[in-house]
């Protein structure tokens, strides 16, 4: 600030340092604009855990409910990590289920199509999913499930051992 | 800004310049993710169309950042210490001793209005889209083992950003 001494009679008018704080305020912004990383934008999908080994199963059926249409989706693995063969059963049906082969497209529609046939039942999918499988494909597996309006979606891994 | 004679400075207003350069200083500071909360930014997480934002019920969240070999990264609030060994858990036993006592802490809670007991915490499981599902599952058991009965499966909602 320059120090100059007036008469008592003259204005008196500070005189701020603007541009060192503007200085400052540039590198500051420089600093963020640097550092600035817009968060991800991630959601949570809704899914069933493992069931307790050894404790009840499920809660006690009321006879008024209707019991759930299970389905179970059996996935294997395919090379490094990826889905190799997908085949589609009831529960309580046959053991040998639909050959939906490695195709996400044909997944969707079979669920679809299964899903408007219950008419408004309550339903459960398991996908038995292979040694080996990543994550991402399982959880486009669940993604998948969950458009085709299932709630109830419980991925284990197809060794029964392993649950 | 003076006019007239020689002998005037001619200074340039910078005041304004500076009132914005300060608000956008502001506004990189507000948006700095300095502490990046319980994630752990190591976890590349899978995409997916249904991923919801967290509900605000829950309260009480439980943030597991599974890496591609399947070890339970704590960060954050989670952390255990200043020690990075501490912070990381290994395998499924691991696992469930660290869901163990936090279940305690969970029951030592005080009830929410109108509940006999206290309502666990919610997982949300951030699994690197890489790690195979078998480990992911190794950790869903060990939680569920421990007495949690939510979880959900963190992704990247589609046509978010990534990194």
């Amino acid at each position: 600030m320059a120090g100059k001494h007036k008469n008592e009679t003259e204005d008196v008018q500070p005189d701020l340092p603007i541009t060192p704080m503007l200085d400052m305020s540039f590198q500051l912004m420089a600093f963020f604009i640097f550092t600035f990383r817009p968060a991800p934008t991630e959601g949570q999908i809704a899914m069933s855990l493992p069931k307790e080994e050894g404790g009840p199963s499920d809660a006690i059926p009321s006879p008024v409910d209707d019991k759930p249409v299970s389905f179970v989706v059996t996935v294997d693995s395919g090379p490094s990590g990826t889905i190799g063969r997908m085949t589609i059963r009831e529960k309580d049906g046959p053991a040998a289920g639909d050959d939906l082969g490695a195709s996400i497209d044909r997944y969707q529609a079979e669920l679809k199509k299964r899903k408007a046939g219950l008419g408004g039942k309550p339903s459960k999918l398991t996908l038995e999913i292979g040694e080996g499988i990543l994550h991402e494909y399982v959880v486009r597996l669940l993604d998948v499930a969950v458009q085709a309006e299932f709630v109830d979606v419980a991925p284990v891994p197809l060794d029964p051992k392993k649950r | 800004m003076s006019h007239g004679s020689s002998g005037d400075k001619c200074e340039p207003n910078l005041i304004p310049l500076l009132d914005l350069v300060l608000q956008l200083v502001m506004f990189f500071m507000v948006c700095a993710n300095f502490v990046m909360e319980q994630v752990s930014e190591k976890i590349k997480l899978p995409e997916a169309v249904v991923a919801k934002p967290i509900d605000k019920k829950d309260e009480f969240i439980i943030f597991l950042n599974v890496d591609e070999q399947g070890k339970v990264i704590l960060s954050g609030l989670d952390a255990q210490g200043d020690n990075p060994d501490d912070n990381i858990l290994s395998n499924p036993a691991q696992v469930k001793r660290y869901m163990d006592q936090r279940y305690k802490e969970d029951m030592r809670r005080k009830p929410a209005p109108g509940e006999a007991q206290p309502t666990p915490s919610l997982l949300i499981v951030r699994a690197d889209k890489n790690c195979e599902f078998e480990k992911v599952y190794a950790v869903m058991k060990a939680c569920r083992s421990a007495g949690y009965e939510r979880a959900q499966l963190r992704a990247i909602r589609f046509g978010g950003k990534t990194e």
